[in-house]
């Protein structure tokens, strides 16, 4: 039908777009798991963290919380201000 | 602490426990050199994260002008002023000074800080970066001249001209994007941390969109496929990549403990690239395009349900058993808010895409506070958030005022809820009463101006939010409390661990 065949261009433009972004995806996905990057996730999970983020004291933890806190990290830095983004 | 607790890290298991500390993870704690490392790295990104933070700072005040001004003229259109103030004009400006002035200037800002931070390297060709984050901003400004001028294109998302805006901000965006992968090829760190994908991601699929929607060859029919196209993956796959990235940096940098589940963010992260770019064509549905295409496009919608759940379960039991901190930090409050907002949107935008839902909400409000659920309650708010973070670390001095901060707080809090509950009652009966042919077409019309007038109240309380936010910027930028400025933990002071520990 002439009508299909006006919008058929359209539709085939945004699915080879459509698959050439599933096919990026997938290339990434494939390059990063032969890089590693899919591994040592609790690692990865640490990256953002430095040892003051972990250290610091943080004054709506939970007794318990803060315990555990002190048993994995040491003993608590006292807060600064702006500590946590912003005047507290 | 056993094997077991240490390998526990990054799944969140103990909800108590802050962040058990792997055998591992001894070894990569920061040294004193690491941390000098990271004001270095936090000093080579300042000039193009100031630049990019102060543009989209008057982005989000002119463009709260214009939707302020907008809004008013949708009920009381006698208002309409001068050509140049009518609502087809102001109103395209707002979208284009939100969108690409406010959302991706900011949005810059916070990828040029954040990227050089997780993969501890200096901002390479910082200069590159500054002055892409400068073209960007000259352009769309003169964009936003044109369109109040009457020379928008008439494509929505797509109103800034070819020639003069869409070549400048695609090479200023390329300029900053380059400035990144090359911080990122030089990387000290051998992983990505889920923040990286996501920003990086966002900024190699931007303009690939960006080109697809603005590429001079569509017409009619095409145009409106590839018009959607475009500004659905400009909501999912650059305003939500880089803000829900940013999310990931910042909750758990905020609680000092990791991610509930890290394998879970990478699930969120794949499955959004991998499902989401289809999306757009639920925006057509009705319209002359083929079936199988819409059909498919409401089933990547659904789909979307992977990755919203993903990053919902991780941001929210990340934060629970801690929500008191909201009280204590300004960054977690506007962030935890924007990430429960983002959870929101997309599952609004999956019921929405559903046809028998749609039938209803097309062509009415109900679209229009979609959009604010999305663009507003969680990308904006999570930027309110990450500048309130950023900020004080780049300039080096805290926050003047709490209670700023407050006001700025509630204002937007309350103008988007209000915002967004007048314009989806109004919608839904809007688009009942347009299904009714009983009804008159004009109480179609009728049934949402109170709705719409609410809408302009919600507009007055979000445009006194900025002007707080902007003063208390401009008061953090000019006039430094000295008794705050340096915060010790910018500055170089070893943290001596304890023996044993």
């Amino acid at each position: 039908m002439a009508v299909e065949g006006l919008v058929f261009p359209s539709t085939l433009v945004l699915l080879i777009v459509v698959l050439a972004f599933m096919a990026g995806a997938l290339v990434f996905f494939i390059w990063a798991a032969r890089a590693g990057q899919l591994g040592d996730l609790d690692r990865q999970a640490m990256l953002p963290l430095d040892e003051r983020d972990l250290r610091v004291s943080h004054p709506w933890e939970t007794a318990e919380q803060a315990e555990a806190r002190r048993e994995a990290w040491g003993e608590p830095l006292p807060p600064e201000p702006g500590e946590w983004g912003g005047a507290e | 602490m056993s094997g077991g607790e240490a390998r526990a890290v990054g799944v969140g298991s103990a909800l108590t426990a802050p962040a058990p500390r792997p055998a591992e993870e001894a070894s990569r704690l920061p040294t004193s050199e690491e941390r000098e490392l990271r004001l270095r790295v936090d000093r080579s990104s300042r000039r193009p994260v100031l630049v990019a933070f102060g543009c989209s700072l008057v982005a989000l005040l002119l463009g709260s002008v214009f939707g302020l001004t907008a809004s008013v003229q949708m009920h009381s259109p006698e208002l309409a002023g001068p050509g140049w103030l009518t609502f087809g004009r102001v109103r395209t400006a707002h979208l284009n000074a939100m969108v690409y002035g406010w959302a991706s200037l900011a949005m810059l800002g916070v990828s040029l800080w954040m990227i050089p931070r997780l993969v501890h390297q200096e901002l390479k060709w910082a200069r590159l970066a500054e002055f892409g984050v400068w073209i960007w901003a000259l352009a769309l400004g003169y964009q936003l001249v044109r369109i109040l001028g009457g020379i928008p294109s008439g494509m929505e998302w797509l109103e800034i001209g070819l020639y003069t805006g869409d070549t400048f901000l695609t090479v200023g965006g390329g300029m900053v994007g380059v400035a990144l992968l090359r911080t990122l090829l030089a990387r000290a760190v051998p992983h990505l941390y889920v923040s990286v994908w996501y920003i990086m991601a966002a900024l190699i699929w931007f303009p690939i969109i960006f080109i697809t929607g603005n590429w001079p060859a569509w017409a009619g029919a095409e145009s409106a496929a590839v018009n959607w196209f475009y500004a659905h993956n400009a909501l999912g796959l650059w305003l939500t990549a880089i803000n829900v990235g940013a999310a990931y940096y910042l909750i758990p940098k905020v609680l000092g403990r990791p991610v509930y589940s890290y394998q879970l963010s990478l699930v969120g992260f794949w499955t959004l690239g991998f499902f989401y770019s289809l999306n757009g064509m639920h925006h057509v549905i009705g319209g002359p395009m083929p079936t199988w295409m819409i059909t498919t496009s409401i089933t990547a919608s659904v789909l979307m349900v992977i990755p919203v759940a993903a990053v919902a379960i991780n941001h929210h039991m990340t934060v629970v058993g801690r929500f008191a901190a909201l009280r204590y930090s300004p960054t977690l409050r506007f962030v935890v808010l924007g990430a429960m907002a983002y959870t929101a949107v997309s599952l609004q935008g999956i019921f929405t895409a559903l046809r028998e839902v749609n039938r209803i909400t097309h062509f009415t409000q109900w679209t229009v506070g979609h959009a604010h659920v999305g663009v507003y309650a969680f990308a904006t708010l999570i930027l309110f958030g990450s500048i309130y973070y950023i900020l004080p670390r780049v300039l080096r001095r805290e926050w003047p005022s709490a209670r700023l901060i407050s006001w700025h707080f509630w204002l937007v809090l309350l103008g988007i809820a209000l915002y967004v509950t007048a314009l989806t009652v109004a919608g839904v009966f809007q688009g009942l009463y347009l299904m009714d042919p009983a009804v008159p077409f004009r109480a179609s019309v009728d049934v949402t101006l109170a709705g719409l007038q609410a809408r302009s109240v919600a507009a007055v309380m979000l445009t006194a939010g900025h002007v707080v936010f902007a003063w208390h910027v401009w008061r953090l930028w000019r006039r430094p409390t000295p008794e705050r400025e340096l915060a010790p933990f910018h500055a170089l002071r070893p943290v001596v661990r304890e023996a044993g520990s």
